[in-house]
């Protein structure tokens, strides 16, 4: 299952010079909700979407990219489409590894792409108490960067009793067993992910040995956040792509998280399109 | 308490320095991972103010952002003293500090945690303030909220929130101020 941001409607088969300027099928030229005023990091923005599905369908229909801070990193649209590209084919292996492990039909939304302050790090996945388990990976080689999975822990159960062998349901806790074989699995499809990038790009990428958490989205969100600031990613804000992957038959979803490092955005950029200049 | 329509809700972001003066608000700081919940209290001036602490002492001594331990706390009791509260008065409560990743083997990125308490604690030795309770370390994350009468709750994921301090309740408080009755029973 693959979703779109773009649904062809009557106002594009249209063309715009036939209808009368204040048609109410004339193109909006600008767009119904204004950036600005609902913009995912405002300061005053709730919560208004409970579920993490609901607010990634949510921040999809309003928002391709959505740059709400544009004081630091300086990417044209097009450079952000072509990030989000690399993003999208990567995670494309990564759910097909992940479906070849488990066997089960994964679908996958469009990444997301955010430029996100620090201090609004734990916001990019909503449910900041649901209890969750992370899986983090260090990249390393020529475009350095960080990826991490997230999924709610009864998601997590049900994958270590699929990776088991054991029947749904049987799982009650994380132990050393289901904590290994989880790591193993954000192993293989992050390396699945970098494996896609490294053709894509002819860069030379690889991981370093998982890390894993067990706790609540905001904590192991926040962990991550320091990490990033630890090695110099997040200064003020960071490029995060986030990818909805979830099965096609149930509620289960994961996260997945890729946060490029910031010179490894010109290095991505330099290899698509040749040794041209970033400006 | 939560549901209480009065109550303010005000969050700390990672590398905030937040303060409030009204006893109907929270000052609330979640998933406090490898960072350090800071909570300094002026019981007579019902003044709170907390800082979410998320690396250790900076290294470049150009950086100004609050989110070096170095920064934060000299920042967050100066705008306590701005406030007019004074350091002999003040109480201080911490949480956080733990370490939530684990099987990364030798990689020491991941000890921010141990070294961003050991760097708010020594902050803290510098100006002389009382550290009166802390919860610190281990490998859980937690949500700290901080109520304007100076109780500081901590709650780890899945549990009920528990009563860290009740920074407000105590001798040094002046006797014109009234005591919340409630807050004293829940510190006993």
């Amino acid at each position: 299952m693959k979703t779109y941001h773009f649904k062809p409607t009557l106002q594009t088969i249209l063309h715009p010079a036939s209808l009368p300027r204040g048609s109410p099928l004339y193109p909006q030229s600008q767009p119904l909700i204004p950036r600005k005023a609902t913009g995912f990091w405002s300061k005053n923005r709730v919560f208004p979407i409970k579920t993490l599905n609901e607010r990634a369908a949510w921040a999809e229909n309003f928002a391709e990219v959505s740059t709400m801070n544009p004081a630091c990193l300086k990417l044209t649209s097009e450079q952000l489409d072509a990030i989000r590209e690399i993003a999208n084919i990567g995670t494309g292996h990564a759910a097909t590894a992940l479906a070849a492990l488990t066997d089960w039909r994964i679908g996958m939304h469009v990444p997301r792409v955010d430029i996100v302050p620090l201090s609004h790090f734990i916001e990019i996945i909503c449910g900041p108490e649901t209890k969750a388990i992370g899986i983090y990976l260090a990249v390393e080689g020529d475009a350095p960067g960080h990826v991490a999975f997230l999924m709610s822990q009864e998601g997590a159960q049900r994958m270590a009793d699929r990776l088991l062998g054991l029947p749904p349901g049987t799982t009650k806790g994380l132990g050393e067993l289901e904590c290994s074989a989880l790591m193993e699995l954000g192993n293989i499809i992050v390396s699945s992910f970098l494996v896609a990038i490294g053709e894509l790009t002819g860069l030379t990428l690889f991981t370093t040995p998982p890390a894993l958490a067990c706790d609540a989205t905001a904590s192991i969100l926040a962990s991550l956040a320091s990490m990033l600031a630890a090695t110099g990613t997040l200064q003020k804000d960071a490029l995060t792509i986030v990818t909805n992957l979830e099965q096609g038959e149930s509620d289960l979803e994961g996260f997945f998280l890729y946060v490029p490092e910031s010179q490894s955005l010109s290095t991505f950029l330099n290899a698509l399109y040749g040794e041209r200049p970033i400006d | 308490m939560e549901s209480d329509p009065l109550t303010e809700k005000i969050t700390v972001g990672m590398a905030e320095v937040k303060i409030c003066r009204s006893e109907n608000s929270i000052l609330i700081a979640l998933g406090l991972g490898s960072c350090v919940g800071v909570c300094i209290y002026d019981p007579v001036l019902s003044l709170a103010g907390m800082a979410h602490v998320v690396l250790p002492n900076r290294t470049n001594l150009e950086e100004d952002d609050p989110r070096y331990a170095d920064i934060a706390v000299p920042q967050l009791v100066e705008r306590l003293q701005k406030e007019g509260a004074l350091r002999t008065r003040m109480r201080v409560a911490l949480a956080g500090g733990g370490q939530i990743f684990k099987g990364f083997g030798t990689i020491s990125k991941l000890d921010i945690g141990p070294r961003n308490v050991e760097a708010v604690q020594h902050q803290i030795a510098r100006f002389g303030l009382p550290i009166v309770a802390a919860d610190l370390g281990g490998n859980v994350g937690r949500t700290l909220l901080f109520y304007g009468d100076g109780r500081v709750y901590v709650r780890l994921p899945g549990q009920e929130e528990r009563l860290l301090a009740a920074l407000g309740a105590s001798e040094t408080a002046s006797p014109w101020k009234s005591i919340n009755p409630s807050s004293l029973a829940k510190a006993a």
